[in-house]
């Protein structure tokens, strides 16, 4: 049995009279890549908080074996993220930089960062602030990718970069960073970019826990189906979660149902990531 | 008919015919080495499991062989292999299909087939 | 400690305008006005007559009584005022560097980036006080040592082509070159006196939201005249006086030396006392006003500080 990188046991997270995170319950095994989607306020951000200790929550949480609220210390010396594409102090040098993460991380490794920055056009005398935001993204993944972690946590990683650092960036961490003995959860609107990087799939809506499925059992579970004006009524009587309009037909979601039961009806796809989110957000709360 | 939508088939399949092809088209040959999961990943962007799930039924299927501690290579007989059981899926599933769409559209196979080996391409 | 020392040198580089660059600029402006005397005197005759403290001095070999004396004062005095801009300006950067310690990270977001790192809130809280109660004052002290020979080297230069043999009186030198060292074993006071002053800009700088300047100038403003109005409106009898000398200790505290401003009795310690005395009284002086009532609350303030840090995680 794979070991639980992160096992939550019903957090809860109040502000106020409001309640961002809703008694969430849910475990990411080692060496899974999950995709944490939600609309802004939905509780992803407050879920994320809570996993690097960031904010103080009710309920039972545990990352890497650490309580984030006490063992914060100890926790970040194995958990790495990105907050935002913009928070590297922007007065400091690219090599005076370096210099003190590799002082102060005892998981960094010097030659591997050096490596990566020598692929790049960023020179150890750049002061951080003319730098532009893509080549920002570069230094920050380098330091990231040159510390030996077992979770790393993105938050909107590649938020305004153009394609090209953006495509770079998850191939460099697929490529040079990912193994089985760590998990990666990401958040990001640009569903579509990441949908076959990921393993699992979060969905959370209103601080609740809407989905959490591997996307092969998504892609067993989920069919759309564009049903053909007759069979319209034979379409609703098994139940689709979601429906929309599609070239001026009707395109229906069901969940569960298997695929022979669906085929005679119409033509039947797997539905995208983000179409999948669309339906699971705007209809019933299943 | 197209639609802006996702395939119908899982990404490790997509993968595996991608593969394929490469074999039948005599980009890949045998004895070349296979990229690992981890360029395969990076390259396509896809999660390494994806990967391993594709490769592990090429493997299955005899068409790449791992060599311990080497890496993975296309199988010495993969050709052939491929050749004979795409030569069955062509006369057990696509050709009768083929057969059923002309009927569907009144036309005379024998013609078509006669036109496209005299003249064409 | 590693990380601490680290979390100084990353303060050092941060702030070193304020607490490198500016005190050497001042320095180098003091230092460039007296070259231009020293070329003035060296270039336009030495017939010049020199008039310090109304005493006419002439640059000859043996220079009179009264003539070093007017030499020593004025020196001691030129000294003074070095050390009062020296360590004004200190003070000032020290002044919105507390302030914006806490602050400046969460306006800027970097401290996600911070935080990503394993660094305990408590060792960036300590790491920045070291900076300004330690580093920054030695920095400045360092700065003025350099200026004061530099300065004495100019006059002697000057004097020497005039043909004086100035270096004949020692008890001249002796204080200019002693006081740096008091200084620096004064030290430690500087620490224990600054510090609520320094937790309480610290506490501003992680509580409020915007504009800590505003709070840290307006919160004692705005309640002493409070309290003033209640006070005599409702004919309490606050003690007005103590509350004036909380407010005049939080905001002169980064100054080092503003201990010598406070009421005290006849032991207050002069600056010609014998050089031990001068610390020892330096000592007492602090310690009958409020020196370890200050460190306490400096302790829990900084408690609170690293508390509210612990839970700044903006994202």
């Amino acid at each position: 049995m794979v070991a639980s990188i992160v096992s939550a046991k019903g957090i809860t997270k109040r502000f106020g009279k409001s309640i961002a995170v809703d008694n969430l319950r849910f475990e990411i095994p080692q060496g899974r890549i999950v995709g944490l989607i939600g609309p802004n306020g939905s509780g992803k951000t407050t879920t994320l908080k809570a996993i690097l200790g960031l904010t103080p929550f009710e309920g039972d949480l545990t990352v890497l074996g650490y309580d984030p609220r006490t063992q914060r210390d100890a926790l970040m010396q194995e958990v790495c993220f990105i907050a935002d594409v913009a928070i590297l102090p922007r007065w400091i040098r690219v090599s005076d930089l370096v210099d003190f993460v590799a002082a102060v991380h005892p998981k960094f490794d010097r030659e591997k960062a050096d490596r990566y920055l020598a692929k790049t056009k960023l020179k150890p005398t750049m002061k951080v602030k003319s730098l532009s935001k893509g080549m920002v993204v570069q230094l920050h993944l380098a330091l990231i990718m040159s510390i030996k972690a077992r979770l790393l946590v993105l938050d909107e990683p590649t938020l305004g970069l153009d394609i090209l650092y953006r495509k770079q960036f998850y191939q460099s961490l697929m490529e040079d960073y990912f193994d089985e003995e760590m998990s990666i959860i990401i958040t990001t609107h640009q569903v579509e970019e990441i949908e076959n990087v990921l393993s699992d799939a979060m969905f959370i809506r209103e601080g609740k826990l809407v989905l959490f499925e591997s996307m092969d059992r998504i892609g067993e579970r989920f069919l759309e189906v564009i049903v053909k004006p007759e069979f319209e009524d034979a379409a609703r009587e098994l139940n689709p979660i979601d429906q929309r309009t599609l070239f001026g037909k009707k395109a229906m979601l069901f969940d569960g149902v298997a695929r022979d039961a669906l085929e005679h009806l119409g033509e039947v796809h797997a539905p995208s990531l983000s179409d999948l989110f669309v339906a699971k957000m705007t209809g019933a709360l299943q | 008919m197209t639609y802006p939508w996702h395939d119908s088939t899982p990404i490790y399949r997509q993968l595996k015919e991608k593969i394929v092809n490469m074999l039948l088209e005599g980009v890949l040959q045998p004895g070349d080495t296979v990229p690992s999961v981890r360029q395969i990943s990076a390259e396509y962007q896809l999660n390494p499991l994806t990967v391993s799930k594709a490769l592990q039924e090429l493997a299955d299927e005899g068409l790449i062989e791992k060599k311990r501690g080497i890496g993975m290579f296309v199988a010495g007989g993969a050709i052939e292999l491929l050749r004979a059981s795409e030569r069955k899926k062509f006369q057990d599933i696509e050709w009768p299909l083929v057969v059923e769409r002309a009927q569907q559209l009144g036309i005379d196979l024998k013609q078509l087939v006669n036109r496209n080996v005299k003249g064409g391409k | 400690m590693k990380t601490i020392l680290w979390l100084i040198k990353r303060e050092y580089w941060e702030h070193k305008d304020g607490f490198l660059w500016a005190p050497a600029a001042v320095s180098a402006l003091l230092i460039g006005i007296m070259l231009l005397w020293s070329i003035g005197k060296l270039f336009f005759g030495m017939n010049g007559v020199l008039y310090v403290n109304d005493v006419e001095v002439v640059f000859s070999n043996v220079l009179s009584e009264m003539q070093r004396n007017a030499i020593h004062e004025s020196i001691s005095f030129a000294t003074i005022c070095l050390y009062f801009l020296l360590y004004g300006l200190l003070s000032f950067v020290t002044f919105f560097y507390c302030l914006g310690a806490l602050f400046d990270e969460r306006q800027d977001k970097s401290i996600l980036f911070w935080k990503s790192l394993p660094i305990s809130d408590a060792a960036t809280v300590v790491s920045k006080a070291i900076m300004a109660l330690v580093i920054a004052p030695l920095i400045t002290l360092a700065i003025t040592i350099v200026t004061i020979v530099v300065l004495i080297a100019l006059v002697w230069i000057t004097a020497f082509h005039g043909g004086a043999m100035f270096a004949g009186h020692a008890d001249m030198y002796k204080d200019l070159l002693l006081a740096p060292l008091q200084m620096a074993l004064l030290l430690p006071l500087h620490i224990l006196w600054a510090a609520p002053t320094l937790a309480w800009l610290f506490f501003l700088s992680s509580a409020v939201r915007t504009k800590p300047f505003l709070f840290a100038i307006g919160i004692p403003l705005i309640g002493g005249t409070v309290l003033a109005f209640v006070n005599e409106g409702f004919h309490l009898s606050l003690q007005m006086e103590i509350l004036f000398r909380v407010f005049s200790r939080a905001y002169t505290g980064l100054f080092p030396g503003s201990w010598v401003f406070n009421p005290g009795f006849d032991t207050k310690p002069h600056i010609n006392d014998g050089f031990f005395t001068f610390i020892a009284g330096s000592w007492r002086m602090a310690w009958e006003n409020g020196l370890w009532q200050g460190a306490i609350f400096a302790t829990a303030m900084l408690s609170v500080t690293i508390r509210l840090r612990r839970n700044a995680g903006e994202m």
